[in-house]
């Protein structure tokens, strides 16, 4: 896929409102599927600029959640405000600030992928004069300049889910919701899309489901876990720059460690080192094997610690029931 | 809003133009119907003695007419079938509720492209006995009543093929409830001769309804009672609709 700059969006219904910081607020919501309970008491907040990643296992309850705040599914219980339209009372209002990708992308497989852009764009409200602007804009943007006069049907999966990703921004929405948008794209063009939703989240506030944890490491800024329909976790995304992993050939006490300068925890890893929380930043870095090495520990490795948010996501979605 | 719901159904109609499913049911209806029209020509001319005290109205427009709004009993389940069941099962639906349309401009959107095909159906069955005014004393009012009793017959009958759709995802199944509700208020006029205190039920018969527009007559009450269903079907299907958003 290939992402062009291209030209600033113009503003169209639903474009997005600088008037307000929290694009997309969630409280108390509750879902039940006969006797099952879904979701329970979810509380999520979408920033403009922000990249929620949404985690979770099979069945926790992500696209239900998805799908509630995307105003698609009526939730039992909670209340969400998208740019400040109340979902239920002004839903309106609010879903023309909001693009939706569902996990199966919506698509009328007997329609040009023109012709399905344009129905999209127009059942969100776009007018008539900037229809071709918008279509052309979505098609550039996705990647998908060369199949516009082919029947999506005839499309591979992944050009399938590009047209998917370009319906949900042809209205340039203020808050993008993305169930699983990387479902069956090759690496390169996962890259492409990782690259698409970071320029997007520029302006708007992103929330993108994944079971992928190494694209939500680089892609999100902030990080929520859902589990058996509760939000287990719920932070900003500094496990891959912030956590490091230390090994020393004469290990100190961990109370020693966690004196450094720019250290704010430490937890002990085998009989020799650490995996220690650290400023996210180079300089920290640098300060810390300073400080280890006037110490006399003996340093002999540092380095990122990849598994960090692997390691978070199994211990909070151990034990969960059938 | 308006401008999404036309959106809509200009999108609904053009797929409902590329399926092959309803080109045949099209094809199949015009052919029977055409069929059916030139038997009763023939008859007519072979007949003509015979046949001459009752007219060509009475003996080829009526029964024509009755064969018109028979076969849209069979064709409007079949053409409303996939608009709604279709479309749930297929999860595009999920993504119309997350558009700024609401219960009704979807409803609206699926009905005003259904309505662009059969439309474009009844208007070629319409047509067809229209050439009988070449050549013969076709009387033009019950012509038009008969017409106006086909549109409002195909509003009604679509409205409820729209119901049945949003009541299952199977399209199938959509179709066969379509069609016996169908049959039922057809044949509810039976009612009346199997037991004529029951005649309060019989006034609900299709059957009954469609009689005056097929003898000429323009009955307020009548256009009232198809325009009334239409909006019941419609109301309900809308209610369906947004139910299944709270339900799925």
């Amino acid at each position: 896929m290939r992402i062009s700059d291209g030209d600033a969006p113009a503003r169209m219904s639903g474009g997005a409102d600088h008037g307000h910081d929290v694009l997309l607020a969630a409280r108390g919501l509750g879902r039940r599927f006969g006797r099952r309970v879904a979701l329970a008491d979810v509380d999520i907040t979408l920033r403009r600029g922000e990249v929620l990643g949404f985690l979770g296992l099979n069945g926790a309850g992500k696209s239900t959640t998805m799908q509630i705040l995307a105003g698609a599914l009526v939730a039992d219980a909670g209340r969400v405000e998208v740019c400040g339209h109340d979902l239920r009372r002004d839903g309106r209002a609010a879903r023309y600030a909001l693009g939706y990708l569902p996990q199966t992308p919506p698509l009328y497989d007997d329609m040009l992928v023109e012709e399905y852009l344009a129905l999209c764009a127009r059942l969100h409200g776009v007018a008539r004069r900037d229809l071709a602007g918008a279509v052309a804009r979505a098609r550039r943007r996705c990647g998908l300049d060369d199949v516009g006069g082919r029947l999506i049907r005839h499309l591979s999966r992944g050009y399938q889910q590009r047209v998917g990703i370009a319906q949900a921004i042809i209205h340039d929405p203020s808050v993008l919701i993305l169930d699983e948008p990387t479902n069956g794209l090759d690496p390169a063009q996962i890259r492409d899309v990782r690259s698409l939703i970071g320029e997007l989240a520029a302006e708007r506030a992103v929330m993108v489901s994944t079971h992928v944890l190494g694209e939500i490491r680089l892609l999100a800024t902030r990080i929520a876990i859902l589990h058996d329909g509760r939000i287990v976790h719920d932070a900003d995304n500094r496990g891959a720059g912030g956590r490091v992993r230390v090994r020393f050939t004469r290990p100190p006490a961990p109370s020693a460690v966690c004196e450094v300068a720019g250290v704010h925890a430490a937890e002990p890893l085998g009989d020799d080192g650490f995996v220690i929380d650290l400023d996210d930043d180079a300089s920290a870095r640098a300060a810390f094997a300073a400080s280890a090495s006037a110490a006399g520990w003996g340093l002999i490795e540092l380095t990122s610690d990849y598994d960090a948010l692997e390691h978070l996501f199994m211990r909070l979605t151990a034990g969960r029931a059938a | 809003m308006s401008v999404a719901i036309g959106a809509l159904a200009a999108s609904e109609s053009k797929r409902l133009f590329r399926s092959p499913l309803a080109w045949i049911v099209l094809a199949l209806g015009e052919g029977f119907m055409a069929l059916f029209f030139m038997l009763l020509v023939v008859r007519y001319l072979e007949n003509e003695a015979a046949l001459r005290a009752s007219g060509v109205t009475n003996a080829v427009l009526l029964p024509y007419f009755t064969a018109a709004n028979l076969g849209m009993l069979l064709v409007a389940p079949l053409l409303t079938m996939n608009a709604i069941a279709g479309e749930r099962r297929d999860g595009t639906l999920r993504f119309l509720y997350s558009t700024p349309l609401g219960a009704l401009d979807i409803v609206g959107g699926k009905l005003g492209g259904v309505l662009g095909l059969t439309g474009a159906y009844v208007l070629l069955v319409v047509l067809m006995p229209a050439t009988l005014f070449w050549g013969t004393p076709l009387d033009a009012g019950v012509y038009a009543t008969n017409v106006l009793g086909l549109a409002l017959f195909t509003l009604m009958h679509v409205s409820l093929g729209l119901m049945c759709s949003a009541l299952t995802r199977q399209p199938v199944a959509a179709a066969l409830v379509a069609l016996v509700v169908s049959l039922a208020l057809w044949l509810l006029d039976w009612a009346v001769r199997l037991d004529p205190a029951a005649s309060h039920i019989g006034a609900h018969a299709t059957l009954a309804r469609l009689r005056g527009f097929s003898l000429g007559l323009v009955s307020s009450a009548d256009i009232a009672w198809f325009v009334l269903a239409s909006l019941l079907f419609l109301a309900l299907t809308a209610l369906l609709v947004d139910a299944d958003r709270s339900l799925t």
